[in-house]
């Protein structure tokens, strides 16, 4: 057991480092797809569409872990509850919209770029934090929060120091659901012209050059793979101390 | 002093409490009793303002209630609760720093006053302040709820069946080391429980509430004498008598008594009894002889049975419900008290345990 975390951690970011090597990549894709003509997208380093696409998916991610966790928070308070079915049935529509027919949409409003792709996915990140905030903040005992009331916590104190330090672990795990399924999503944005590691797919799709699909799709892969186990060690650490 | 005038609760259409008036005196315990439903966590809560009364005043010192920051309020009153509530993520100690923390104490005088408390219930601070509350049994755990509501040292303090999630022995563990706790500290303690034993051990004052109202307020011993209504009788159940003899001490009835002497000769024992007792030079007690047995030119020494004065006597401070247990399981009508040293001080019959209970109230 020891030894096979030990290898995610090593093996994951390893291949991951090796996908970015010119070289190193144009050698397996060549091994891969001998009869292809172009082993390496070269328009644009791997390195510079690994950097965009992290950037669409934190730029994203950021704002929509402030709104699901304030709006979750907003909700759960007293007086909240009532809009608590709106929201979230809000959320789970933004959810279940097809991230293509939403950059499609926000198009003509935001223009072609990095835009329409933060904004969409801004909008598919929301509802796991959103549902993970309300769920964290659920599962405080009332006991834990009668007793934290009856010493004299105000509404804010148990706020900060009981509900979102207990609901922590929870939350953090919407986020990870939302970064990893942000990183797949993100490749979409390649389509409005806001780069990342979509562009070597759309280029290979264009160019039948299966080489350029992989090589995008598998450095996206390993990226969600290295940020979910981060994510999740994360988890695990705070989860234990609680 | 805690005062509650005509307090009032509703929910919607029901009444949870109805016209309660109560006064609860510095530094004594009052327990609230009755059946589910009866009011008496809402009373309870009402205190700390957990929940607003519909109507009515309730005063602390002559304060009113509502005119205090609930925050401000609640920092000063102490509370438990039968879940306890300890914060999961914090350890015992940051547990227990919960009210002077809010209060805004330094560091120094917290974690003093930490180790304080936790010397207090009975927990090494060495050992526990560093747990968190997973690592806790039960008892364990409402020993630091205590501690974390007495952090502050808070002139009253709220407790809600604070002893009724652990085991019976647990329980009577917690109960007699918070009387100890009681006895030291004086606080104004509204404890609130549906076990009458409880009750009656721990209260100075106990009020039995049905369906929002009291129907009676007085010390265990007047309860149990003479119960106001039908419910309170049946509340307090059939052995009420016994109970009763539990909150008194055999100091309460007992009279002076005096042993033979070991040294005394067979024929000049006069005593008004068959079997009297027999003391050493130190006046301690050392047994019986049976006067029917003994034959002349012996000595009271020599006809001795004897017997283990620890185990034999009575103790002054044991209950009067024990005494009454003992000459039953002895199959006697007298019993000897005797001192920590052994010495014979006096004698408990059981005319007079008899006498006590019908009589009501202490010789």
């Amino acid at each position: 057991m020891r030894f096979r975390r030990a290898a995610g951690w090593i093996v994951t970011p390893a291949a991951l480092g090796l996908c970015l090597i010119p070289p190193v990549a144009t050698a397996f894709f060549r091994f891969l797809f001998p009869d292809v003509p172009d082993h390496l997208y070269t328009r644009s380093t791997m390195v510079t569409l690994l950097g965009q696409h992290l950037a669409l998916v934190a730029i994203s991610s950021l704002p929509a872990v402030i709104a699901g966790i304030g709006a979750g928070v907003a909700v759960t308070r007293r007086g909240g509850e009532e809009f608590l079915s709106l929201v979230k049935g809000a959320a789970a529509i933004a959810q279940t919209f097809p991230p293509a027919a939403v950059l499609a949409l926000a198009v003509p409003a935001l223009g072609f770029g990095t835009k329409p792709a933060v904004f969409a996915l801004f909008l598919f990140s929301i509802f796991p934090v959103l549902e993970n905030t309300i769920a964290g903040i659920r599962s405080v005992p009332p006991a834990v929060l009668d007793a934290a009331a009856g010493m004299g916590m105000g509404p804010v104190v148990r706020l900060l120091r009981i509900e979102l330090p207990l609901a922590f672990p929870v939350i953090l795990g919407g986020v990870r659901t939302a970064v990893v399924i942000n990183v797949g999503t993100a490749t979409l944005g390649a389509i409005v012209g806001a780069g990342g590691l979509g562009v070597p797919i759309i280029a290979g799709l264009v160019r039948f050059n299966p080489a350029f699909v992989l090589h995008g799709a598998l450095v996206a892969a390993l990226l969600a793979f290295v940020l979910d186990r981060s994510l999740r060690s994360l988890e695990t650490r705070y989860g234990r101390e609680a | 002093m805690i005062e509650l005038t005509n307090v009032r609760k509703e929910y919607g259409e029901t009444l949870a409490v109805e016209d309660l008036s109560l006064r609860i005196p510095t530094g004594t315990l009052c327990v609230l009793i009755g059946p589910s439903g009866c009011g008496k966590t809402t009373t309870l809560r009402m205190i700390n303002r957990l929940v607003e009364p519909t109507s009515g005043s309730i005063r602390l010192d002559g304060s009113p209630v509502e005119t205090r920051d609930v925050n401000e309020l609640r920092r000063n009153i102490g509370y438990v609760i039968q879940q306890v509530g300890l914060f999961p993520h914090m350890t015992v100690s940051q547990n227990v720093a919960t009210v002077p923390r809010l209060l805004k104490w330094d560091k120094k005088s917290t974690a003093a006053r930490v180790n304080e408390l936790l010397d207090l219930v009975g927990l090494d601070p060495g050992e526990y302040g560093e747990k968190y509350p997973s690592q806790l049994s039960g008892g364990e755990a409402q020993r630091i709820g205590v501690a974390r509501a007495l952090a502050a040292d808070p002139q009253i303090v709220l407790m809600d069946e604070p002893f009724g999630a652990v085991d019976p022995l647990t329980r009577d563990i917690l109960q007699s080391e918070f009387i100890k706790i009681q006895r030291k500290l004086k606080k104004t303690v509204v404890f609130v429980t549906h076990d009458i034993d409880e009750a009656i051990r721990m209260a100075d004052t106990v009020v039995v509430m049905q369906e929002g109202r009291i129907v009676q307020a007085d010390s265990p011993e007047d309860l149990l004498a003479r119960p106001a209504t039908s419910f309170v009788r049946d509340f307090v159940g059939a052995d009420r008598a016994l109970k009763r003899l539990a909150r008194f001490a055999v100091a309460d009835i007992m009279v002076p008594a005096e042993g033979l002497g070991v040294d005394l000769e067979a024929t000049e024992i006069a005593s008004e009894y068959r079997f009297p007792w027999v003391v050493d030079e130190d006046g301690r007690f050392v047994g019986w002889v049976d006067t029917d047995a003994v034959s002349a030119g012996t000595t009271v020494g020599e006809a001795l049975h004897r017997v283990v004065a620890a185990e034999f006597c009575l103790r002054e401070e044991g209950s009067v419900k024990d005494a009454l247990s003992r000459m039953i399981h002895e199959g006697v009508q007298s019993l000897p008290v005797a001192d920590g040293d052994g010495r014979l001080t006096g004698s408990v019959t059981l005319a007079a345990i008899q006498e006590f209970s019908t009589r009501g109230t202490a010789l």
